[in-house]
């Protein structure tokens, strides 16, 4: 309509006017335009963070791909229902309701944690940053909310601290002991009472034995599980690893007139040869500490399919059922006074444990009550002749 | 006066020896041990005692249980209970302040500072 005919008095056609505009810049300025909006889009679509957009009735007027992809929610579920009443867990739903009403009215919590239900039920961890949403005239319309699934990092977190307060524990227990007794014979009472005086220095040096190992055993331990501890891997062989850990572990079965037997393999391995024998010397101690005297403490080998199968068997008291797994994680002993009557530091099967499984192993035990109990564990064939 | 008798109960062999040794030798009272909370409760139906301290990581009963136990026994209720404990968490305070007990001591602590805060919580300072 911006082109008109002009006509001559017949009402012929004559010619055509019309006026042109030049639109380049609008044109261009909708292409910034569409342009930011893509940014946008994409980038929330792709972020690997939720975003939550409700509405001032706490409706859920947005959410982004990551939400989707990760409570397996599609948008049709979650679009206009209820954020708090359909998506939270019923046992923090009253909490956020008042932190909801809160960030409307004062803008307060921008940081909140609570945990939301996926479709299938479960319960993920979110911490969350608020942004309280205002339109031109400043009328509150709603909030959007950024959104980081923490729900791993949380469990590492309960997982840490449960281990503090252990260790916190087992180190202050031989540290009592050394400042109790070497106070004592600070105090100069037992100056004349030579018998005293040696029992004091006696206990402080056991204690403080057990502190070393222990603080060893905690570095050992952390740095496995770090992928600190490097395990240089090499073709061995089992009987050489084998033979190595009994001669190390000999003289403890003195006392106890205790029998070790080797049934050793031809088979190698692709191991690391002293987290091995630190295995098997752990494996070993054990053994030792829980036999009965005279009796016999067997460590075989043997080759199967693609792996070779370490066994250590004693005829000691045995495993309870129920403690079979557990023995192999921090400070399980069956028994928790084990560590001080044994001298062990709690933390001997899980450093087993982790050697093993680094080297793409597993690591189990058999045990019957009273009869005796046998570690089993595997270890890979050197590379090129894995069948 | 007749000296007062503290029953010490430890898992730890190398604890109860040590403590007894600080409670006699410097405090100067009389002492008896129990390794356990089942042998703590037996000790407290065959001796007095005029206070008890208590370890609160022991396997099987805890000291939780022993006291809760000294506690609803009247013969035992009166008797004075100090917590010598490795636990020194915040949440493991906090349970201790809702227990009632006389006291609670942390491990470690040096023998002379032991025997004092244990008068000082008994009120038998001279």
């Amino acid at each position: 309509d911006r082109a008109f005919p002009i006509k001559n008095e017949a009402g012929a056609l004559v010619r055509i006017a019309g006026m042109a505009e030049d639109i380049t810049e609008r044109k261009q300025a909708e292409a910034v335009l569409r342009e930011a909006e893509r940014r946008w889009r994409s980038l929330l679509d792709n972020v690997q963070l939720i975003v939550v957009g409700l509405d001032h009735r706490g409706s859920v007027n947005y959410v982004n791909s990551f939400f989707l992809s990760l409570t397996r929610y599609s948008e049709q579920d979650v679009l206009g229902k209820n954020w708090v009443e359909n998506f939270l867990p019923l046992s923090c739903q009253q909490e956020v309701k008042t932190v909801f009403a809160e960030v409307l009215a004062h803008n307060f919590h921008p940081y909140y944690q609570n945990f939301i239900l996926t479709k299938s039920g479960e319960e993920r961890l979110i911490a969350w940053n608020n942004t309280l949403l205002q339109d031109l005239d400043g009328n509150i319309i709603g909030t959007i909310s950024i959104g980081e699934d923490i729900t791993e990092r949380h469990k590492i977190e309960q997982i840490k601290n449960e281990f503090i307060g252990i260790v916190s524990h087992e180190l202050r227990t031989p540290l009592t002991a050394i400042q109790l007794s070497l106070g004592l014979l600070k105090t100069g009472i037992y100056d004349k009472k030579p018998d005293k005086f040696k029992r004091m220095l006696e206990i402080a040096l056991i204690d403080t034995n057990r502190l070393v190992n222990l603080v060893n055993d905690i570095l050992d331990l952390e740095r496995l599980e770090s992928g600190q501890a490097v395990l240089e891997k090499t073709r061995c062989q089992a009987a050489d690893l084998m033979q190595q850990a009994v001669d190390g572990v000999q003289p403890l079965a003195i006392p106890q007139q205790l029998t070790l037997t080797i049934n050793p393999t031809d088979a190698q391995v692709w191991a690391a040869a002293d987290a091995i024998i630190q295995t098997l010397t752990n494996l070993l101690s054990n053994a030792i500490k829980f036999s009965p005297a005279h009796s016999t403490i067997t460590l075989s080998a043997e080759c199967q399919t693609d792996f070779v199968l370490f066994q250590v068997s004693d005829q000691g008291r045995g495993i309870p059922p129920d403690k079979l797994d557990a023995i192999f994680g921090r400070f399980q002993q069956v028994d928790a006074s084990d560590a001080r009557q044994k001298g062990g530091t709690g933390l001997g099967l899980a450093i087993c444990r982790s050697i093993i499984e680094r080297h793409g192993g597993q690591i189990w035990a058999q045990s019957t009550l009273g009869t005796g109990s046998t570690f089993f564990f595997t270890l890979p064939l050197p590379p090129e002749e894995v069948l | 006066m007749k000296v007062p008798q503290i029953l010490v109960v430890d898992d730890e062999e190398f604890l109860r020896e040590l403590v007894q040794a600080c409670l006699e030798d410097l405090g100067g009272w009389e002492t008896l041990a129990a390794g356990s909370g089942a042998e703590c409760l037996q000790l407290v139906q065959k001796e007095r005692f005029d206070a008890i301290v208590l370890d609160v990581s022991m396997p099987g009963m805890d000291g939780y249980e022993v006291y809760e136990r000294l506690q609803s026994n009247p013969m035992t209720r009166s008797i004075p209970v100090i917590l010598l404990t490795a636990k020194v968490l915040p949440s493991d305070r906090a349970r201790f302040a809702q227990m009632g007990v006389a006291g609670v001591i942390a491990k470690p602590i040096e023998p002379t500072t032991l025997t004092e805060e244990i008068a000082e919580l008994l009120g038998w300072n001279e």
